[in-house]
């Protein structure tokens, strides 16, 4: 991978690897040192990717995994402060904190994959192969996730 | 709900100097080698002489224990997660997390491996407890319905212990095979917290549980667990209608080893009704994994409760059969019986 694609490259997925890394660490210095150490790896990769949805697929997966590490190997529990977090995202709206901290409250396997869905567009079948997980168990954290949110916009409209 | 969640992503984003900087320290940072790596290879080979040794014991002990009960404790019931389940009851002031693990129902029995732990907002005199207790015949104590009729639990007294940071436990009830299982409810009023048999404080509730079940039945399941013999199938699942994805009605996972097939060629799973018809593919995932292939296929809806399930290799031989009685069909039925 030449400089030029390299940058073209981040400049591409940054921020799509940003969104997965924030789903599961929730603050922003950890997600920019996950996506940090992914595109390390990107640049020290040899092997060729098939076509550009190999190299995103392997970009999200190495993502998830570089998120999960830090999480674990450094013995970060997730002592973060959604609300924190979530005020942080919506600095000029609070109205949408509520949302927010729902959103951030869930799995982070559960937004990840209602971000893949909703935001990426990604299928359910394309979600299953990049987190190497049936289509039904995907479509079943979708049912929940949308569950879970339905429910609190729910009460949010009654109040 | 849609622009809500676009809404916030849109709102995620990297700053522009933290990109520059990404992409300098990219080229300029070498990726760390791991330095542990042979460590790393022992600890695995010891672990998987260990999981190996004690595969080997079970299987044993379960070839020689043809007619004894099967062991549904704690620590084996992860292995029958044969119910699809709900994901957690949550207590909103204590800081205590309460789900369910995993959950077998064996035609009689409906067992429920519960977890419990507690979350970063916990009281700090939680952390202290090492048992945790909570006693089902009292007044609004917990109680397991299914489609809503009561169901009494067997344990007088459940009692979470501690493993690590997580508390478990076991509960089971007596369920018919005749009932349709497709809503269970679990609800707990308050849990006692325990140190060393001393009572410290009450975790208030109430955690409540009502969700889906997808109801789950392998073919013989007892004969698995008290034979050894080898199955294909990891289970078939019938879904509630409209549960997952409208027209979805049977999920099946199978896992078959290279020996009985060719491995560049597909194995087909095929579902009959009892009247010979087949039920309607929709979708099917194989993966080669370890010495086999890891088949996901899911069906639409079956006609009848008792269908046959054929895997099928490239020569068109049946590699294994089965016949399986599908518990919650009266949910899943595409149309009425």
């Amino acid at each position: 991978m030449t400089d030029h694609d390299f940058e073209s490259t981040v400049k591409r997925y940054i921020n799509v690897l940003y969104r997965i890394a924030f789903n599961y660490l929730k603050n922003k210095e950890d997600s920019e040192d996950s996506v940090q150490n992914v595109f390390i790896r990107l640049f020290h990769y040899k092997k060729p990717f098939k076509d550009e949805e190999h190299l995103k697929a392997w970009l999200i997966r190495v993502t998830i995994n570089e998120s999960k590490r830090i999480l674990t190997y450094n013995k970060r529990r997730p002592v973060f402060d959604i609300g924190k977090a979530a005020k942080e995202v919506y600095v000029d709206d609070f109205e949408k904190v509520d949302f927010s901290i729902e959103l951030m409250k869930l799995n982070p396997t559960y937004s990840t994959v209602l971000y893949l869905y909703y935001f990426e567009g990604y299928k359910a079948e394309e979600i299953a192969k990049l987190l190497s997980k049936t289509t039904v168990a995907i479509n079943l954290i979708l049912s929940r996730a949308r569950k879970q949110l339905k429910g609190f916009l729910q009460e949010e409209n009654d109040e | 709900m849609n622009k809500c969640i676009n809404d916030f992503y849109s709102h995620i984003e990297i700053d522009t100097d933290a990109i520059h900087t990404i992409i300098e320290t990219a080229k300029t940072v070498k990726p760390q080698k791991e330095n542990n790596r042979w460590k790393i290879i022992a600890l695995t080979c010891v672990i998987t002489l260990v999981i190996g040794g004690a595969s080997v014991f079970f299987l044993t002990q379960s070839a020689l224990n043809i007619n004894e009960t099967p062991d549904f404790s704690y620590e084996n019931i992860s292995r029958f997660n044969t119910l699809g389940m709900g994901d957690q009851l949550l207590m909103k002031h204590d800081g205590f997390v309460l789900r369910i693990s995993g959950a077998y129902f064996n035609g009689e029995k409906m067992y429920l491996a519960l977890e419990g732990e507690f979350d970063s907002d916990m009281k700090e005199i939680n952390k202290e407890a090492d048992t945790l207790t909570i006693r089902p015949h009292t007044e609004n104590s917990i109680h397991f319905s299914v489609n809503g009729e009561k169901k009494e639990i067997a344990e007088k007294e459940i009692k979470l212990e501690k493993r690590g940071k997580i508390f478990g436990a076991t509960v089971s009830a007596d369920v018919s095979i005749e009932d349709s299982i497709t809503l269970v409810k679990l609800s707990v009023p308050s849990i006692a917290a325990y140190k060393k048999g001393q009572y410290i404080t009450t975790l208030n509730g109430p955690f409540v549980m009502e969700e889906m079940v997808n109801r789950v039945y392998t073919i013989d399941e007892e004969n698995l667990i008290n034979h050894g013999d080898e199955i294909f199938i990891s289970y078939i699942a019938a879904i509630p209608k409209g549960a997952i994805e409208e027209g979805i009605g049977l999920s099946l996972h199978c896992f078959i080893p290279d020996r009985l097939i060719d491995q560049e060629k597909p194995v087909k799973a095929v579902i009959y009704n009892e009247d010979g018809s087949c039920v309607d593919p929709i979708q099917v995932f194989q993966k080669k994994k370890d010495n086999g292939t890891e088949i996901s296929a899911d069906f639409g809806y079956p006609k009848t409760r008792r269908v046959r399930v054929e895997l099928i290799n490239e020569k068109g031989h049946i590699v294994q059969e089965y016949e399986v009685y599908l518990n919650d069909l009266n949910k899943s039925f595409a149309v009425d019986q």
